[in-house]
């Protein structure tokens, strides 16, 4: 091994020609280009100036297109497990982090439709605890803060499925729920560590309507 | 060795180097993931700042290029820890200053500046002013670079809009998470560089290893632009 500099940039006798230097720039600068152009630019962005993106399929990177929904196999009916419910409950949050946890029992492929308005803003969060899973397991579906919410829900898999709702608010605030599907059980959860179960009976059909004469 | 086989070798490192960077073109941000979780957050979270920050700095292949072009020729420790404070005091003022005063910034213009900070140092240690005759002070250059790297840093983390609740423990807790991951990948690459240095190969190989760096340094510079313009 050779004796080695202290310190410092290169040794006196290594700082090479301007010409060397000169053609090492430019072609760390031309490599850098091709790259950008055949590699980099395809892949973030979607640019293909020489098609070499399209050829070897970088190109698809940049392109995050959703993937098609896929009819099932039933097509557009879907039985479900279960009886068909309905349910509403109001619940009032205390100001400054007071929340509440809603879900029902859903079994695999079953359907809700909910919609819920709260009298403030409230932070939200869809999410669902897998059947026999430990809490880690959870999915989370939909979070932010907002006023109201709409929409409709098939369950991936069986366990319980619902909101949490807290208001960070100096104001209490009334959130009301309202679903139809086909559920069994609801769950709430409260933050003064109460738990409730509430059954939810199937809906009796109301006396039959005869049609118009 | 010649003039003809340096830039040979030159091209051959700038491709290798190419081909075995791993995700050369991935954004460095901070992951989706990472992300939904920073927008969970609505108080003090020391733990998960310091991890972030110390995995922004340890995947952060821009701010390590820049380190390994920095240490490159350091051969004293003394001199290593010097540098390396100058580039932590840089960066520390604006990833704090620039977040809790709000400072707005685009990423990829700073980004850019990041890039060119690599070119820079890389042309440093390919004798490059040296040659040209004119000598600005490293250290200052190491400092003010420093203080770009530092706002990439800042820009980073105000896209997550951070809840005010606890911002202050919160950054201070990124930035000592991306010390600590500065920490870990300059012992990587000290270990590295001070084997490679025992070779006869080393000298021979710096100037082409400079040459792939500042091409790194490029790629950068020219993805950050492309982004820019784009806006």
């Amino acid at each position: 091994m050779s004796e080695i500099p202290a310190s410092a940039p290169l040794a006196a006798g290594a700082v090479p020609s301007k010409a060397t230097l000169g053609k090492a720039t430019v072609a760390a600068l031309v490599v850098a280009a091709i790259i950008l152009v055949t590699i980099v630019l395809p892949a973030e962005y979607g640019i293909d100036p020489i098609g070499f993106g399209a050829a070897t399929g970088l190109i698809g990177l940049s392109q995050t297109t959703p993937p098609p929904i896929v009819a099932s196999e039933s097509g557009p009916v879907r039985p479900q497990p279960a009886d068909y419910k309905v349910d509403t409950r109001r619940f009032s949050l205390e100001p400054f982090g007071g929340y509440v946890e809603y879900k029902y029992e859903l079994e695999a492929g079953a359907t809700m439709l909910y919609t819920w308005t709260a009298t403030g803003e409230i932070n939200f969060d869809f999410h669902t605890e897998p059947e026999g899973l430990p809490p880690s397991a959870s999915d989370s579906f939909e979070r932010g803060t907002a006023r109201e919410g709409r929409g409709s829900y098939t369950a991936p898999y069986t366990g319980i499925h619902g909101w949490f709702w807290e208001n960070d608010e100096e104001d209490a605030v009334t959130v009301t729920v309202t679903t139809a599907g086909f559920y069994s059980v609801a769950k709430e959860f409260r933050d003064d560590g109460t738990t409730a179960e509430y059954p939810v009976q199937a809906v009796v059909p109301p006396a039959l309507l005869s049609p118009a004469p | 060795m010649n003039s003809r086989t340096r830039v040979m070798l030159s091209l051959v490192a700038c491709v290798l180097i190419a081909a075995l960077w791993p995700d050369t073109a991935a954004a460095h941000g901070v992951s989706a993931r990472d992300a939904d979780f920073v927008q969970t957050i609505t108080g003090m979270a020391i733990g998960p700042f310091l991890y972030l920050g110390a995995k922004h700095m340890v995947t952060g292949y821009d701010h390590l290029l820049f380190l390994v072009g920095v240490i490159f020729f350091l051969y004293r420790l003394k001199d290593v820890l010097l540098y390396v404070s100058l580039f932590t005091l840089g960066h520390s003022l604006t990833l704090l200053g620039g977040v809790l005063g709000n400072v707005p910034a685009n990423a990829h213009l700073i980004d850019a500046v990041i890039g060119l900070s690599v070119v820079y140092k890389a042309f440093e240690n390919m004798g490059g002013f040296e040659r040209l005759g004119i000598h600005p002070d490293t250290r200052a250059a190491v400092m003010v670079f420093g203080l770009f790297h530092g706002f990439g840093l800042a820009t980073k983390l105000q896209e997550l809009a951070l809840p005010q609740n606890g911002l202050v423990a919160n950054i201070v807790s990124f930035n000592i998470g991306v010390e600590l991951g500065q920490f870990l990948a300059l012992t990587a690459i000290l270990i590295a560089l001070t084997y490679w240095r025992t070779r006869v190969g080393f000298l021979a190989h710096a100037f082409a290893t400079n040459t792939a760096l500042m091409m790194g340094g490029f790629i950068l510079m020219g993805y950050q632009l492309t982004g820019y313009m784009l806006e």
